[in-house]
């Protein structure tokens, strides 16, 4: 190992680093969250996330079926007809900006977080 | 070695990629991000790109992807497969041909996977057409670090039998 490896070695290291920490950031402290589902790059349903929402929502296209379980603030890939089931194995997502991805089935699920104390802020200046 | 020995020795070598490729298939991984892999396959295709040079390495990584495509029958799988191949053997001839006082094989490897990954998480973004699917690439990264690391160390195992042979071979 020469000493330009190593350098690259620990400058990729640090940058994906800060780049982890900087969207963790980003994921953390939204008033409403909310869960969108989309199907081929088009937005197939959007769901705002509350305690109470109890939804069990299935896509079945040209691509494949996929079963999305919505409990409260937490969404999940329940099943999938894809080859690998990697969708499933991501588990629950319940933070802006994590995502559920199915690439066979081209089946995207994100939470999208809105502040609604800075909406106003927004409005009021 | 003349042209149908280096033939048949490429088409061994092709193998050896695609077995390399099912055997990591049936790898069980904790997930990490969508289509991340170990790229086992490389530590040929690297080789390759060392002892026979850029063409024969692109022709292996395409000819890997097709027969793939083949066993697995995942054409999306294919078309994420074919972007980090071919973009990862160009990426690989670059670094090694021009910056090889640079880095050795380690480095080049892990140019290599970091390519892979990248124009990976980039067709996956295009197809899905969501570009948050780029929040992935940090801890893809991370892993290519790994995976890179031993796939540039093992290469430069295979290289240096490699060459024994074809040197052999040019003898004989
Ligand atoms: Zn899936």
């Amino acid at each position: 190992m020469t000493k330009c490896d190593k350098f690259l070695i620990i400058l990729v290291l640090i940058v994906s680093i800060i780049s982890i920490i900087i969207i963790g950031k980003a994921t953390s402290n939204y008033d409403t969250t909310y869960a969108e589902i989309y199907v081929d790059g088009n937005l197939y349903k959007k769901y705002s996330l509350d305690k109470n929402l109890n939804e069990v929502v299935t896509i079945e296209t040209k691509h494949g079926k996929n079963i999305i379980e919505i409990e409260g603030y937490n969404v999940r890939m329940i099943e999938s007809s894809c080859i690998n089931k990697l969708c499933i194995k991501q588990g629950t997502i319940h933070k802006q900006g994590q995502l559920i991805v199915c690439l066979p089935n081209k089946v995207v699920v994100q939470i999208i977080g809105k502040n609604s104390s800075s909406d106003l802020d927004t409005i009021s200046y | 070695m003349d042209r149908t020995k280096k033939y048949t020795f490429l088409a061994l070598l092709t193998t050896g990629a695609l077995a390399l490729s099912a055997i990591e298939s049936m790898i069980p991984l904790p997930f990490i991000a969508p289509g991340a892999k170990l790229g086992l396959a490389n530590m040929v295709i690297l080789s390759v790109l060392v002892v026979f040079g850029f063409r024969s390495a692109l022709y292996v990584s395409i000819l890997r992807c097709f027969l793939f495509l083949m066993i697995a029958g995942n054409p999306i799988g294919f078309i994420y497969s074919l972007s980090g191949g071919i973009s990862s053997v160009i990426v690989m001839f670059v670094v090694f041909k021009h910056l090889s006082k640079f880095f050795s094989l380690i480095g080049v490897s892990v140019f290599g996977a970091i390519t892979y990954n990248t124009a990976q998480i980039a067709a996956a973004s295009i197809i899905l057409e969501n570009l948050n699917i780029f929040t992935y690439l940090p801890v893809m990264s991370i892993m290519s670090l790994f995976t890179g690391c031993f796939i540039g160390y093992v290469s430069i195992f295979i290289v240096r039998y490699l060459k024994d042979i074809v040197k052999n071979n040019k003898r004989g």
